[in-house]
């Protein structure tokens, strides 16, 4: 959404196009380093359905969806949720509630001091369980779609092996670690007799969000040298520059990661690799993958760099699910929810996967109660 | 059409962006992040116990004490959280909230 700008006059097609480039490029890069007409991000409206503690569950406003169940997405406990409605146009919430979803979100919120006792537990046994029951009931009691991406994807699978019980109809993991050991060596280097995780934690008893941002720079050393080049290569196109400014603060923007759930990445899956073993024991408790028996869908980046294909190919085989999907799309890690491929192939692909476990939803007075 | 310095960044970048990611993949890359990470421990600890020392000659507090009382604060807040799961009041649902 830019503001207009002044033409340059006609003189021949070339030196004109080349004069509204250089005005272009300039205005650009003023609005850029000033800071005006920033890249507009999370519009779509949503409502605050429920908190507890630093969490909350969003439920995104819809005229009537269509399908049921509705969907609950969880996101990775070190980013932020926002890539799941990043720019109007380019929101995987904005596609599927297009696409008659009822989409929710359960947001983490910023840890501080006070979630760093959290353990994944804290996640798998006490806020998702919480936040489907709500939704269940919400959608009418017709269940719910859990759909996981990357480290959200882990604690979906986790609460779901723990949780056979409830009200899970589908479960959807999207670019999810699961084998450890085919992990990035960057996304490797603490524990296992290298970084003693105590000394990546700060006065908070968290991993600072300085410090998974620099393991993520680690992947790909020059990636910032050649984001910058191509700011300055696209500087002239407005499209380009909405999406550059969304996507950098996007992915500048990580949040710490809580200390005792860290700790337990590290022992349980970096250095025990226990979920491809399937013999995760989380707070005293077996966690079996193959009591997973819901209709499965395993998404996998086949150019993902931060959880690689190999890493996420395992779960596929993990749960006991007699319906089992594995999707693989053409893309990395965040293309699969955000750009034009994704628009075009992957948020689409997985849409049809869910509505082919879907049901065409019908008024119901939980739904209006909700609503 | 690309321009040139474009094309000499991408030249350089792919000669040296493989050999940069095989170079922090390695184990030594990996030994040299752990002996950083212990020398960088070793060194907030040693200034954080000397400028602590020469804050609380002035009756100061130092930023350890302001961290231990955040923290402990922190643990009240988890223990009221605890309390109000257990007397059913630790949720505010959205007309609430």
């Amino acid at each position: 959404m830019s503001a207009p700008l002044p033409t340059a006059p006609s003189t021949s097609p070339s030196l004109a196009d080349g004069v509204s480039r250089r005005v272009r490029r300039g205005w650009n890069l003023t609005r850029h380093v000033l800071g005006i007409d920033r890249a507009a991000m999370a519009r779509t409206p949503r409502d605050q359905v429920w908190t507890r503690d630093k969490v909350t569950l969003w439920r995104y406003r819809s005229d009537q969806p269509t399908l049921r169940p509705p969907v609950l997405l969880v996101h990775s406990l070190v980013s932020r949720s926002y890539i799941f409605d990043l720019q109007p146009g380019n929101s995987f919430v904005e596609y599927l509630l297009e696409r008659g979803f009822d989409v929710y979100l359960i947001d983490w919120g910023v840890p501080d001091e006070s979630e760093a006792a959290n353990t994944l537990g804290t996640y798998t046994d006490d806020y998702i369980p919480a936040a489907v029951r709500i939704v269940d009931r919400a959608g009418g009691n017709q269940g719910v779609t859990v759909f996981g991406y990357c480290f959200g994807g882990l604690l979906a699978l986790l609460y779901a092996a723990g949780h056979g019980d409830d009200p899970i109809r589908n479960l959807v993991v999207m670019a999810t670690p699961g084998d450890f050991d085919e992990m990035p060596p960057a996304m490797r280097g603490v524990g296992a007799g290298k970084i003693d995780p105590e000394h990546v934690l700060d006065e908070t008893g968290n991993v600072p969000a300085a410090r998974v941002r620099s393991s993520f720079q680690l992947l790909r050393p020059t990636g910032d040298l050649a984001t910058y080049a191509d700011f300055w290569e696209n500087l002239h196109d407005d499209g380009f520059l909405t999406t550059y400014q969304a996507m950098t603060k996007w992915s500048r923007d990580h949040i710490p990661f809580p200390g005792a759930a860290f700790r337990q990445t590290v022992d349980l899956f970096q250095e025990s690799n226990a979920l491809v073993r399937n013999d995760v024991h989380l707070d005293g408790r077996r966690l079996d993958m193959s009591k997973i028996t819901v209709p499965f869908l395993n998404v996998i980046a086949e150019r993902d760099h931060i959880v690689p294909p190999p890493a996420t190919a395992p779960i596929t085989g993990l749960v006991g699910s007699e319906d089992v999907t594995e999707l693989r799309l053409p893309s990395g890690h965040v293309g699969l929810i955000v750009g034009g491929t994704a628009r075009r192939r992957s948020i689409p692909a997985m849409a049809d996967w869910m509505e082919a476990h879907s049901d065409a939803a019908h008024p119901d007075p939980a739904h209006a109660q909700a609503s | 059409m690309t321009p040139r310095w474009r094309q000499a960044f991408d030249k350089a970048e792919g000669a040296f962006a493989p050999r940069l990611e095989q170079a922090t993949a390695s184990s030594t890359f990996a030994d040299l992040m752990a002996a950083g990470a212990r020398l960088a421990n070793l060194v907030t600890t040693e200034t954080e116990r000397a400028s602590r020392r020469w804050l609380h000659l002035w009756n100061l507090p130092a930023a350890g004490d302001i961290a231990a009382l955040r923290r402990q604060i922190a643990g009240l807040e988890r223990e009221v959280r605890l309390l109000r799961r257990a007397a059913g009041t630790a949720d505010v649902d959205g007309s609430a909230a």
